[in-house]
Order: C-alpha cells, then structure tokens, then sequence
C-alpha cells in the first residue's frame, strides 16, 4: 500500500535509467572515437619510431668505431633487433595505397642493416676503407628512410582524409546528437515528472477542498477520489468520517433537543415545587396542628378521623419531600397508600381498589412522584365524575429487563387524540386538581429522561371501558440525566 | 493549464526525440567511414619503379598510362617515382632509393652522365635490372633501352630539311643543358644527313664543344651569333619554344624556319600555327607498353640477354597533319 512510495522510487529509476543510458551511449561513442584517434596517432607514432631508430642506429654505429666499447656494440645490436622488430610491426599499417611504399621502407630497413653489418664486420676485419664507405652507404640510407617516412606519412593524410574529415564530422555530430539527446531526457523528464507529480497531487489538492468544505460545515458533498495509493486510502477514510460526522452531528442535535426539553422540564419541576412551595404554611405547624388534631380526635374516640388525619399528615409530607430525587417504589407505594386512604374516606363505596406488588421490586429506584399522578389521574377522570364510582388496580411486576407498573381503570376511557396528546406532553395545562399540582406530562418527561429511553409508558384507552397506563422502566438505565 | 504543459511537454519530446533519431540515424548510416584495418591485399609478384624527370607531362602521361596497362595486367605493382623539372641529382637519389627499397626493376629516363651510369651500373650489381626509356644512357649496365632512335629522329628532319628547301640554306642548331646525349644524337642525325648535300649549309656543327647554358641564353647567342642564318633547329622541346619566343622579341617570325624533335602540346600549337615547321611524332605510350614487356620478360627469364636497344616508331609531322 506504499503507492506514493513506490511512485517516487519508479520515478526516480526511470530518471535513473534515462540518464544511465545517454551516458552509456554517449561514452560509447566518445571511446570509439578516442580509439580513432589512438589508432591514427599509433600509425604516426610507429613511423616516426622507425626513422628515429635507423638514425640511432648510425650513431649508435659510428660511436662504436669511435670508442670501440663492448658496452656499444651490445646498443648497437639491441637496435638493430628493435629496428627489425618494428619493421615487422610495420605490417599492421598496410593498406592498398600504401602497401608498396610499407615494402620499400621494410626492404629500406633490411638494406640499411646490411650495410651497417657490412661496415661493421669490415671494421672488425681492419678493412676501414671499406667500412666507412658502407657507413657511408648506411647513412644515405637512413636519410631515405627519414625522407621515406615523410612520403608515407603524407600518403597516409592522403589516403585517410575522408576518414580524418569523418571523424571530425561526427565528433561535430556527436556535439549535436549530446545536445539534442540531452533536451529529449530534459523534456521527457518533466513530462513524466508533471505526470507522477500530478498523480499524487491532484487527489490531495481535491481531499484539500473537500477538507474545506467539511471544515465550513458543509457535510453533504461526497468526497470521490479515484487514487489508488495512501492518498485514495485517506480519501475513503475521509469519506467514512464525513458520513460519520453528519450522523453524529444529527444525533448530537436530537441530544440538544432532548436538553431543551429536560431544561424545560426542569423549569416545570421547579414550578411545582414552587407550587408547593406556596402552598407550605410553615409544614411543622401544619403537621404539629394536624398531628394535634388526630391525637385529639382518638382522645375523643374519633379513630377514623385521626388514622384520616393522620394519612394527611403522611400523604403531605411524602409531597413536600425535595422533588428531583429519587424513591424507591417502596416509598412511593406508601404515598400512594396514603392517598388511596384518604380518597377511600371520601369516595367510600364508590371505590374500589387493589395493589399488587412483585415484592422484588420494593428497592427499585424511580423518581419520586410518578405512581401518584396516575393514580390521581385515575380518580379525577374516571371515579370522580362517575355516579357509581370505579375501580383503580395498580400492578407492580418484575420483568428479566424491566419493571411494569399497571395503572388501570374502568372509567369512561379517552379517544385516541388525547392518548396521543398526552404522550406528546401537551395536556400539560390539565394538572389543576391535583394535590401535588404535578400532571402527567410532567411525569412522563421525567421518566423519559431519567430513564434516557422515549419509550416508557403505553396508554391503552378504550371509550367507556377505562383506561390503562403501563410504565415500562428499564433496570438499567442509559441515564443521559446526571 | 494543465493540459496545454502535458501537450507542450509531449511535444517537445516528440520533436526533440525525432531530431536525436536523425542524428543517431546520421552516425550510423555514415558509410564514409574507413576503418583503419590492415589491408590483406596480396603481394603482387614484381614491384618495379619507374622514374622521369617530366613528371605531368602529356607524353610522359601517356607512357605511364601505357606502363601501368602492362603492370595491372600481369599482377605488378608499378610505382611512378620523379621530379616535375629535370633534376639530374634527384634522379640519382631516387634509383638509389629504389636500390636500397630492392625493387625487382627500375625504369628510368637515361642520361649520359657518370654518376647516372655508376648508379645505374650498382643497381645492375646487386641484381636489380635497369631499363633506360626515351632516352639513353649506352655506356651503363643498363638492360636495355626502350624508346625512339634519337639519331633516326635527325636523319628524317634532315630528309624533311632537303625536301622542302629551294635554295642553299645555312642550318643551324639550338641545344640545351639537358639530356645533352639524346640532342647530339639528333644533331649528328642531322649533320650526317645534311653533310651529303651541298645546298645547305651548317652555321653551329660544334654547338657542344661549349658548355650548355639554359635554352633561353644560347637562343640569344644563337641570334647574336648567327644572323643570317635562318633554319633553326632546336634539339629539344625547351630549345624549340624558346627559341620562338626569342626571335618574336626581336623580328618577324615568319622569316624564320624551325624545325623541333618533340611532340609536346606547346609545340604542336606552334606547329598548328606555321610557326615551326616540323616535328616528329612519338608513340609514348608504346614506349611503356614495351618497357614494361621487356622488364618482366627479364624479371620471368623469358628472354635473356634482352636486345640492348627496342625502338619505337617516330614520324615527321607537318602543319598538315594536325
């Protein structure tokens, strides 16, 4: 997956491998013609070679038979072998126009040894005469073969004009070829190199806008990179997070709804609290004075009075209690107890009512004040305006995820929009009558959030057959509250 | 943008790649090129030197022509050694090279000097035979000479003399410095033919007696010294051109008679112009032709001894026959 790596480095090589090659052709080239030129300057070198040779040779000669030193004669004939050495050499330079002239100047070599050997051995023989005029014969040989040397060479700029002309010409050709071979790499390398460059910029330059466009807040544009190196890789990602993001910046502003509506439904609860608040005539006077009352009334043999008052007593202070925090459905229960015995003494007959409880759920903990209401509810709407009264049972059942409370009437029901209107909490204004002064829309709001699920009560509702309320509360709770 | 630097990029490379296949195109299709390699040309069986001191000439073109149809024919390499002006030492120099290069056979324009025969006579000594063309040099060792008969040449001028003369005549004759045995050969052509008639008569028979000076002195001593005398015969090619030269700068030339031995374009134009009267024709090409035949048939021991002299044909020509 290392793309851009790999891009680079295949760059890099085919930079690499261009260059390697012009240079490799080019010094191809410039070595075939210094081989030219070495073999041109060979040819001079050896002719030159051999008239210096046949001149040493004489003076080599001629100091011998000045001094007569052995160490002379053995110079002398190292010279002669050398001058006989290279006059077989001398073969190597032939060609069609020259190859007479090569024979002359080999017979040339042969004929001036000879007359050396010949002045030699006549010296040697005490025959000086005779072996200055050989030496004589030597030198004028050797003169010729200087001269010889000069024709040849001469024959040789002849000949291998063209060839001598050719080698500049392409040496001028070479300059060129270099030169414009050069502009080809330079070309071809920025073409490839705006290719690769652009290959691997292109797609960041388009994650770069599209980058800009997600930080301005624009989540709806698609991010469509076709790249197949780390920068695709990115881009996918990138598109992954983008979608991601709106997701959650959706979820995010639900979550601030739900906020909203909990800080409103704080307000609510402060309200009631307020509500009460007022309502709280110094509450130890009013449980002393009421507590006073219920001892007087026994004392006056009244039981069903005090255990009334009483009642009332317990009933307002499990209202007054800080609202907000939390019971268990123990506590609540007792609450509830309380009001049903009151409103047992008031509605008398006309009331009937059973409480079942799973007593595992006696610890479980809800929001305190959230039986009540419904309760409450149940009588205002279904016993209270009922001549015959009614009956209210509560459930309380234990489930492996959740706890059900049942609150069930046989009152006259409610149509279907009220249901509604009260899972939407907007019957809120139809708390008056109640004694806590805290309706059902509150209620409901306080266990969605405490609970942090939207689905906590079912309300069944059948017209003139009663109403049925179920909390369904989670045991554990996502708790989005505090 | 970006499309118009990818376009203009391949562009760019296009071209410049188009114009680097050119040039790599260019060296390699550059046939011109010799490789310096050994050349394995066999040896051909003789090498034989031909030596003249008249290099460039059209005569001596055509021997050389001639020669070298006889050498290419029968596998011998022939060198055309020599000086463009008569050299007597450089000639000398140039046998002995060719002695030290131990050529199988020289062929040389002869003079009649000591040194030419002593060198001619060492070449003789270490084997190399000489053969003498055009002109002689008889007391050498030479082979053989090849060539017209200089002596011939003067008998038929001297024919002509006698033939076109109407009243007595004095001759006389014009020599140069070179090739001194070839004119007194033609000179004494001349006087033999001459002596037997009583009509003309010779102004200069001792013109060699004196040391030769260039062609243009002994024209003007000739003039000076001989006025009346009005048939010239001018015993080379350099003398016959010279001497009409001189007698314009100093008469008309129509009062002159002049007779030359040579067949050179100069003379011929002379010729064509009534300026000189006659000349005679040689066949150069047949001289090579035949020296070259003579040399190998020595070199293949076909024919020895070689008959000591070969003449080629000479005629005389007059304005008519151009």
């Amino acid at each position: 997956m290392n793309s851009i790596q790999r891009k680079i480095i295949l760059l890099s090589l085919f930079i690499w491998m261009l260059m390697l090659g012009i240079w490799l052709f080019m010094s191809y080239h410039n070595q075939k013609t210094i081989e030219q030129y070495n073999q041109i300057l060979q040819r001079y070198l050896l002719m030159n070679q051999v008239s210096n040779l046949s001149e040493n040779l004489i003076a080599t000669l001629h100091e011998y038979i000045l001094e007569i030193s052995d160490e002379q004669l053995a110079s002398y004939e190292n010279q002669k072998l050398e001058l006989q050495t290279i006059s077989v050499q001398l073969n190597s330079l032939r060609n069609s126009d020259n190859y007479m002239n090569l024979i002359n100047y080999e017979n040339m070599i042969k004929s001036q040894v000879e007359s050396t050997e010949l002045a030699l051995v006549s010296f040697q023989n005490d025959r000086y005469e005779q072996a200055a005029s050989h030496l004589d014969q030597a030198t004028k040989i050797s003169d010729y073969i200087a001269e010889m040397t000069l024709t040849i060479l001469d024959r040789e700029l002849k000949t291998y004009h063209q060839f001598y002309r050719s080698i500049i010409q392409q040496s001028t050709n070479l300059e060129k070829m270099g030169f414009w071979i050069l502009l080809m790499a330079s070309f071809l390398l920025l073409l490839f190199s705006y290719l690769f460059a652009g290959s691997i910029t292109r797609p960041i330059l388009k994650l770069t806008l599209a980058v800009k466009e997600i930080s301005r807040g624009k989540f709806d544009r698609q991010i469509n990179i076709k790249s197949n190196d780390e920068i695709g890789f990115l881009a996918n990602v990138f598109e992954r997070m983008r979608i991601d993001i709106k997701k959650l910046i959706g979820e995010m502003k639900e979550k601030v709804k739900i906020e909203r509506d909990l800080n409103k439904h704080k307000l609510l609860l402060k309200e009631s609290e307020l509500k009460s608040l007022q309502s709280q005539i110094n509450p130890h006077f009013l449980f002393n004075t009421l507590n006073t009352i219920s001892k007087k009334a026994y004392l006056e043999e009244a039981y069903e009075t005090s255990d009334l008052i009483t009642s009332v007593s317990n009933l307002l202070r499990y209202n007054l209690r800080q609202m907000g925090k939390t019971v268990t459905i123990l506590e609540e229960m007792k609450g509830v107890q309380e009001y049903l015995a009151i409103q047992k003494v008031r509605f008398f007959d006309r009331v009937q009512y059973d409480i079942d409880i799973d007593g595992k759920c006696f610890s479980f903990e809800i929001p305190s004040l959230t039986i009540q209401p419904f309760v409450e509810n149940a009588f205002i709407h279904a016993i209270e305006p009922s001549e015959e009264g009614g009956e209210i049972h509560i459930k309380i059942k234990d489930q492996p995820e959740h706890v059900l409370i049942c609150i069930e009437d046989k009152g006259k029901g409610m149509s279907q929009e009220k249901v509604n209107a009260i899972l939407k909490g907007e019957a809120s204004n139809h708390y008056e009558g109640h004694s806590t002064g805290i309706g059902t829309s509150n209620v409901i709001t306080r266990l969605r959030l405490h609970f942090g699920i939207h689905d906590v009560i079912q309300i069944s509702s059948v017209p003139e057959k009663g109403t049925k309320i179920t909390l369904q509360l989670p045991k554990r709770s996502k708790n989005i509250n505090e | 943008m970006r499309k118009m630097i990818i376009v203009a990029l391949s562009m760019g490379s296009i071209i410049t790649m188009i114009i680097s296949a050119y040039y790599i195109i260019n060296m390699y299709s550059d046939h011109s090129i010799l490789y310096l390699d050994p050349d394995e040309t066999d040896y051909n069986k003789y090498r034989i030197v031909l030596i003249s001191d008249q290099l460039g000439s059209a005569s001596w073109n055509e021997l050389v022509h001639g020669a070298k149809f006889i050498a290419e024919n029968n596998n011998t390499d022939l060198n055309i050694w020599g000086t463009y002006r008569t050299n007597q030492s450089e000639i000398i120099k140039q046998i002995e090279i060719a002695i030290a290069s131990k050529v199988d056979g020289i062929l040389v324009q002869g003079i009649n000097h000591p040194d030419f025969i002593e060198v001619v006579n060492q070449a003789s000594i270490k084997g190399i035979p000489v053969i003498t063309i055009a002109s002689d040099a008889p007391s050498s060792l030479r082979r053989s000479y090849v060539g017209v008969d200089h002596y011939q040449e003067g008998v038929k001028i001297a024919e002509y003399i006698q033939k076109t003369i109407e009243s007595p005549v004095n001759v006389c004759f014009l020599a140069g410095e070179d090739f001194i045995n070839l004119q007194e050969m033609r000179q004494r052509g001349v006087m033999d033919t001459l002596n037997t008639n009583e009509e003309i008569k010779i102004a200069n028979p001792n013109v060699f007696n004196d040391t030769l000076k260039s062609a243009f002195q002994e024209s003007i001593s000739l003039l000076n010294e001989n006025p009346n005398c009005k048939h010239i015969v001018a015993l080379n090619a350099n003398g016959a051109s010279q001497i009409v030269k001189t007698i314009k700068t100093r008469s008309r030339i129509e009062n002159y008679k002049i007779y030359a031995f040579d067949d050179n374009s100069e003379i011929k134009e002379l010729l064509k112009d009534g300026v000189i009267q006659a000349t005679i024709e040689h066949h150069p090409k047949e001289i090579g032709v035949k020296s070259m035949v003579m040399m190998l048939k020595w070199l293949e021991g076909r024919e020895i001894p070689l008959e000591k002299y070969y003449y080629t044909p000479s005629k005389v020509i007059t304005e008519t026959d151009l």
